[in-house]
């Protein structure tokens, strides 16, 4: 079951638009802004992770390169720092980023540790996807078993609510209404007045 | 009992003198109530109410700012998505639980020496529910969208029963506080007069709803009461429930368990009762109600405490071994119990069970400071205990073995410190509204806070004058709701002093 359930992700450059359905790691278009160009392939074809390697053309060795994920919901600005790799001696900075949704995705990097840069100087666009072959999609999407008493089951609950809200208003516009009139009616006992 | 018309000049002139042994039992009941609502504040009041002010507008800045900079700032990222927020709704909407269910059980069972708690009671839970609520917007990526829970009602998400379930909690817990308002509200109006204060005297009158505590008044309100304490406790349950149901229908391990309802439940309970601990002894201390709230108070609500700390460490324990045990999904078990989160787990296995139990064991420590210990610690452990529910099964990997992290940043920590703040600031602010102790019942129970106790001492006083009076039927009762209950076994008392 863990197999068919997997997600193994493919990442393709957007431009191509070419939805890899199998095979090995496959080379990504790579942008390059000044100094810094940046790639992003899938370990291989079964693989949970992506590889996101970011070049820095002077081979500054140790340099810190910070990686993102663009994301409106967890940045103001739209990225989102995911790591920081150093430049090794072959001149790249290398991240493993295992994708947490699918889509269209862009990632991108910048020269600099995580806490001094907050935008990316060089980004590319993939899409992030499932394992498009093989697997049918009732075996990912498990057939819930409240699926045909759900309906019945929302009913139920909301009239089990409306109850709720029934007996807790009814409790307070009865001693609203109740309460006053019996002081209209009739004079206050031995506690009186209190 | 006559009315007792006095003016705020010589209820002052009273109080300033302090609640002297001179004056009855009702007498110092209503001054001590009323107390806070009429006197000048201290400058210690005002100190604590800025300074609590300060900090809540700091927490409201710190949203603003994550606002703009997205929950980012806030530490959260895709792999650690649910975190400190959550965990604050659900401790804060928690502790509320406490509150109110510890009134409701003791209201419904007649037990009368929580006469003197039940506002105390009442009130923190109506300030906490507020603040856990609240909480949700910090929590969530796009507030500005929460209104569409309403317009795209999606019946299928977790979520959208929790919001109808916080939302019925909340509308329980404002009529279960109000209720047993109207008769302090009459009894304040009748004691201030209308002279000082016009404006607050017409808002009373209108919410007394012309109160006079006429026997058919008793019974209508007391039906209601009675009614309202019997919903919110299953209510209580069921919410809680609900809210742990947000975690258990996800396919999470370390959330998706069946335990989660009664989980979440007892953890609620337990730190309420704790928390009420916390508000009683802070207010006795603060308000000088040392009369009224006694060793006795604190040493039986330790027992509450101390019996549902241990059904929550068995809890505990049952959710650890029944998936540790297989290994199947046990990643975050490890993390938990010897991994990153080892430390704040073992912090709550100490100051969350250990010490607050062997406090509560121990004779010589099971007084009113060794209980306020034990409880904050409770209330902070069992905070923390939250946050290793949530964050080990949130930055588990579902996929790969890459586990994230999550780093609190001053963001979060500024909100949820705001939130702490808010409790104290809204007890306060609140209390300088409406009577602090429920006198209407206070002044049924007596000054012995229990007809128990009453009827244990008093038993052949009490035929001598109440089967005399021809009202036997009153006598002893237990719930102190008859209709001169009070009065009665108030002249009681006074008999047995002379």
């Amino acid at each position: 079951m863990k197999s068919i359930t997997r997600w193994i992700i493919a990442a393709t450059a957007a431009a191509a638009s070419v939805l890899m359905a199998s095979g090995p790691a496959f080379a990504a278009t790579s942008l390059s802004s000044n100094s810094l160009t940046l790639s992003v392939a899938s370990v291989s074809a079964s693989s949970d992770n992506l590889i996101l390697t970011a070049q820095e053309a002077s081979g500054d060795v140790g340099q810190s390169v910070t990686f993102f994920v663009q994301t409106t919901e967890f940045s103001g600005d739209g990225w989102m720092a995911v790591g920081t790799a150093a430049v090794g001696s072959s001149g790249k900075a290398v991240y493993t980023y295992t994708p947490t949704w699918t889509g269209s995705t862009q990632f991108g990097a910048v020269a600099g540790s995580d806490g001094s840069v907050s935008v990316p100087s060089v980004t590319q666009t993939f899409q992030v996807l499932r394992d498009p072959t093989g697997v049918p999609q009732s075996a990912i999407e498990y057939a819930r078993p409240l699926g045909t008493t759900g309906g019945w089951l929302v009913k139920g609950l909301l009239t089990v609510i409306a109850i709720v809200w029934i007996l807790i208003l009814g409790s307070l516009v009865l001693v609203v209404v109740r309460v006053p009139r019996l002081a209209r009616a009739g004079a206050p006992d031995d506690k009186g007045g209190r | 009992m006559k009315e007792t018309e006095v003016n705020e000049l010589a209820f002052l002139a009273k109080t300033g003198n302090g609640a002297s042994g001179k004056q009855s039992w009702a007498e110092d009941v209503r001054i001590a109530a009323v107390k806070p609502m009429v006197e000048r504040t201290t400058v210690r009041w005002r100190l604590a109410v800025t300074v609590l002010t300060l900090v809540v507008l700091a927490g409201i800045g710190a949203w603003m700012y994550q606002l703009a900079h997205g929950l980012g700032s806030a530490g959260y990222n895709d792999q650690a998505f649910w975190a400190v927020y959550i965990v604050d709704v659900i401790a804060f909407i928690g502790v509320s639980y406490g509150g109110a269910v510890i009134s409701a059980i003791l209201r419904l069972t007649g037990q009368s020496w929580r006469a003197p708690l039940t506002r105390l009671a009442e009130g923190t839970a109506l300030v906490t529910v507020i603040i856990g609520a609240l909480f949700i917007f910090p929590h969530l990526g796009r507030p500005e969208r929460f209104w569409e829970i309403l317009v795209y009602v999606n019946t299928s998400s977790p979520l959208f029963w929790d919001f109808m379930a916080i939302g019925t909690y909340i509308l329980a817990t404002l009529v279960f506080f109000y209720l047993p308002l109207i008769p302090d509200l009459a009894i304040v109006n009748g004691m201030l007069g209308r002279s000082r204060h016009p404006v607050r005297y017409k808002i009373f009158k209108a919410l007394s709803l012309g109160w006079l505590g006429n026997e058919r008044q008793r019974r209508v309100l007391h039906g209601a009461m009675s009614l309202v304490a019997l919903i919110i406790i299953p209510l209580a349950v069921s919410v809680h429930s609900v809210l742990s149901w947000a975690f258990a229908t996800t396919s999470r391990p370390g959330w998706a368990e069946t335990i989660f309802p009664p989980y979440f439940v007892i953890a609620a309970l337990y730190s309420g009762t704790a928390l009420v601990i916390v508000v009683a002894s802070a207010f006795r201390k603060g308000y000088h109600l040392e009369r009224f709230i006694t060793k006795r108070h604190f040493v039986r609500l330790g027992y509450v405490m101390a019996a549902l700390g241990l059904v929550y460490a068995y809890l505990t324990l049952a959710d650890l071994l029944s998936e540790g045990y297989t290994g199947i999904t046990s990643g975050w078990i490890s993390q938990t119990v010897s991994g990153r989160y080892a430390i704040p787990f073992w912090f709550y296995v100490l100051a969350g069970e250990v010490l607050p139990i062997a406090i509560v064991a121990i004779k010589r420590t099971r007084n009113i400071a060794g209980l306020t210990v034990a409880s904050i610690g409770v209330v902070i452990s069992l905070w923390i205990k939250r946050l290793v529910i949530v964050l080990p099964a949130a930055t588990q990997p579902l996929i790969g073995s890459h586990w994230g992290t999550y780093h609190f940043t001053w963001v979060s920590i500024t909100i949820t410190l705001a939130g702490v703040a808010a409790i104290p600031l809204g007890l306060m602010l609140l209390f300088r509204f409406v009577p602090l102790l429920s006198i209407d019942e206070m002044e049924e129970v007596g000054e012995l806070g229990s007809t128990e106790q009453v009827s244990e001492h008093t038993v052949a006083a009490q035929e001598l004058l109440l089967v005399g009076a021809g009202a036997s039927s009153d006598v002893g009762n237990g719930n102190g709701h008859g209709s001169t209950n009070g009065h009665r076994i108030h002249a009681t008392q006074s008999e047995v002093k002379q």
